[in-house]
């Protein structure tokens, strides 16, 4: 694997453990605008601690994770309140008045940045993201699952049933902050260094459009996110070299034509969400995959077991 | 001594806006019985079980469920004294399958944090997906279990909301209008059904438009109208009952569902 190859895939993986601070709260109806503030506050509590304290750096970043879920945990209650588009604007609000307070403190470099000492690779990385996506798909197979979908789809009639609505939101949002705040620590410590604006509303924004666009009912809604937004970009960053016969006939007043690939990518997400409101990974879409895999399987196993009979 | 009734209604009154719906109503639901809540369109039958469930809260009275006043219960804890109902609009999940709006039935007997992290779907059995799939092939429907419940036909569906309640496993069930829609076998089915419940110790209110249908099924009945209980007591009490035929006066569906039931 070449540098560029591996790099792409850790922050794909960083990317799909963002992704599920997003997906929890949107699988309990909860939009949450702020992950980005989440990120920060575990991408510098991580940091910090990891300068500092001396501890293994696989503790630190999970001592950032736990900082962003307690915080979260602590605005949840007054903020949970809030609903539908107002929740986002309260939650969009959390994001900046985060990333202010980082601004003025000097303890973490305030707008300089901040230094990471500690490095992790793919190596380190994958795994925990194969963790992640091991604990939401294992929740998504208990009634901690089943119920947020409930809560989404009709609040009054899962509380008519004895399901803890506002406890089950207050969890589905923690528990995000953490995963967010675990990205956010795996960020600062494969990029080293971390500055406030690393952290703004548009990439809050863009990890809510990898679940919508990903799917909000499947454990695979984020990943297939993700890697649409992580790897179409760097594919179109290619496009415009191997077509440039084309690229090249972009007159001049539109610009440079390697820009226009993130019109182009934008306007493919429009076009997505237009066929697909649902999002890509449906319920049945995640179905039909598993039976597909399972066929594979099967044939692979048949054809090599076949192949060794005499 | 009087037995304790499943359910008593003590002067309740709930008003929208301007508009008294539920006008110092007073009733009893005797244990172990099916009791029927008739009355007119917008008399206030659906929003009688909405007060019960807790789903608005009272402009003034209680409600009492087997003895224990309810009335500042909040809607969510109403189920932990044996009350489960069923929705006019059926009220599904469309984005579960049948199986898994069953499951959502089981919630109030699954436990507290163990129970929500117990794992549904992993090993190939498990003690809650296997009563849920028995409760399905009670009522003729193992083959929808994994059927994303919104896909299902409106019969189908109709039962699903009423296993659902019952795997609550609730002392007093309410349900509302639970024949509307169906064809005359799935109606003959359904009674038996509900029958099969009272033997099962469920205390039954069904409120019901199908007169044939309550003359079957209900040895007590209240009617209703404006809000206000017009008459009690058994079908055939209530049929020559002078306020109710003027209650339906003039609604000659229900005139004839009269005349034909009598
Ligand atoms: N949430 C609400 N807000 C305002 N008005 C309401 C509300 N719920 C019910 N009503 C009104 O209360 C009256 C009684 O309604 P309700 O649904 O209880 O009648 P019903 O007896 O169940 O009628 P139907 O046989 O048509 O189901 C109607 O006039 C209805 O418009
Ligand atoms: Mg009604």
């Amino acid at each position: 694997m070449t540098s560029y190859q591996t790099g792409l895939l850790v922050i794909l993986s960083i990317n799909i453990v963002i992704a599920y601070g997003a997906y929890l709260p949107i699988a309990a109806g909860q939009m949450n605008l702020g992950i980005a503030g989440f990120m920060a506050l575990g991408a510098y509590a991580s940091a910090y601690v990891a300068n500092n304290a001396g501890l293994p750096p696989i503790v630190t970043i999970f001592i950032g994770a736990g900082f962003a879920g307690l915080l979260a945990l602590i605005v949840a209650v007054p903020i949970l309140r809030t609903r539908g588009i107002y929740l986002a604007l309260a939650t969009f609000a959390l994001g900046q008045i985060v990333a202010a307070a980082i601004l003025n403190v000097e303890l973490v470099g305030a707008a300089e940045g901040y230094s990471v000492l500690d490095h992790f690779g793919l190596a380190t990385i994958a795994p925990i993201t194969i963790a992640t996506i091991a604990v939401v798909a294992y929740l998504n197979r208990t009634r901690f699952g089943l119920n947020l979908t409930a809560i989404s789809q009709d609040e009054l009639l899962a509380n008519l049933f004895g399901v803890r609505t506002r406890r089950l939101q207050i969890a589905a949002f923690t528990l995000g902050a953490f995963f967010a705040g675990l990205g956010g620590a795996l960020h600062a410590h494969y990029y080293n260094y971390i500055r406030p604006q690393d952290f703004n509303i548009l990439l809050s924004i863009y990890i809510i459009l990898f679940v919508l666009l990903g799917g909000t009912r499947s454990v695979l809604g984020p990943i297939v996110g993700a890697a649409i937004f992580t790897f179409l970009p760097e594919i179109f960053r290619d496009l415009d070299k191997k077509f440039s016969a084309f690229f090249d006939q972009v007159p001049d007043w539109l610009g440079q034509a390697s820009a226009w690939r993130f019109a182009i990518f934008a306007a493919l997400i429009i076009v997505f969400m237009m066929l697909r409101p649902q999002g890509i990974m449906t319920r049945g879409a995640t179905r039909a995959a598993a039976r597909w895999v399972a066929w594979c399987v099967r044939r692979l196993g048949f054809a090599r077991s076949s192949g060794a009979r005499p | 001594m009087s037995a304790v009734p499943a359910l008593k209604i003590d002067n309740i009154g709930k008003h929208f806006g301007g508009v008294k719906v539920i006008d110092q109503l007073s009733f009893s639901v005797p244990l172990g019985a099916r009791t029927a809540l008739i009355g007119p369109n917008g008399a206030g039958k659906t929003t009688v079980f909405n007060l019960v469930s807790g789903v608005y809260p009272l402009d003034y009275g209680s409600i009492a469920l087997n003895g224990a006043d309810v009335t500042h219960v909040s809607q969510g804890e109403r189920i932990k004294f044996g009350l489960a109902r069923s929705f006019q609009n059926i009220r599904l999940i469309a984005h579960l399958t049948a199986l898994e709006n069953i499951l959502l039935g089981q919630q109030i007997r699954a436990g507290g944090l163990r129970g929500l992290l117990y794992p549904l779907n992993v090993f190939r059995r498990n003690k809650w997906r296997d009563e849920a799939r028995a409760a399905l092939c009670d009522v003729g429907l193992e083959a929808y279990g994994d059927d994303m419940v919104g896909d299902l036909p409106y019969g189908v569906q109709k039962r699903i909301d009423l296993v659902r309640a019952e795997l609550a496993r609730p002392k007093l069930l309410l349900l509302d209008e639970p024949a509307a829609g169906l064809n005359p076998t799935e109606t003959e089915e359904l009674q038996a059904h509900l029958e099969g419940l009272t033997e099962r110790g469920i205390t039954l209110v069904v409120v019901e438009h199908d007169m044939q249908f309550i003359n079957v099924l209900c040895e007590h009945v209240v009617v209703l109208n404006f809000g206000s209980k017009i008459a009690e007591g058994t079908p055939e009490e209530v049929r020559n009952h002078g306020a109710v035929r003027e209650a339906y006066l003039g609604r000659e569906e229900d005139e004839e569902a009269f005349s034909h039931a009598s």
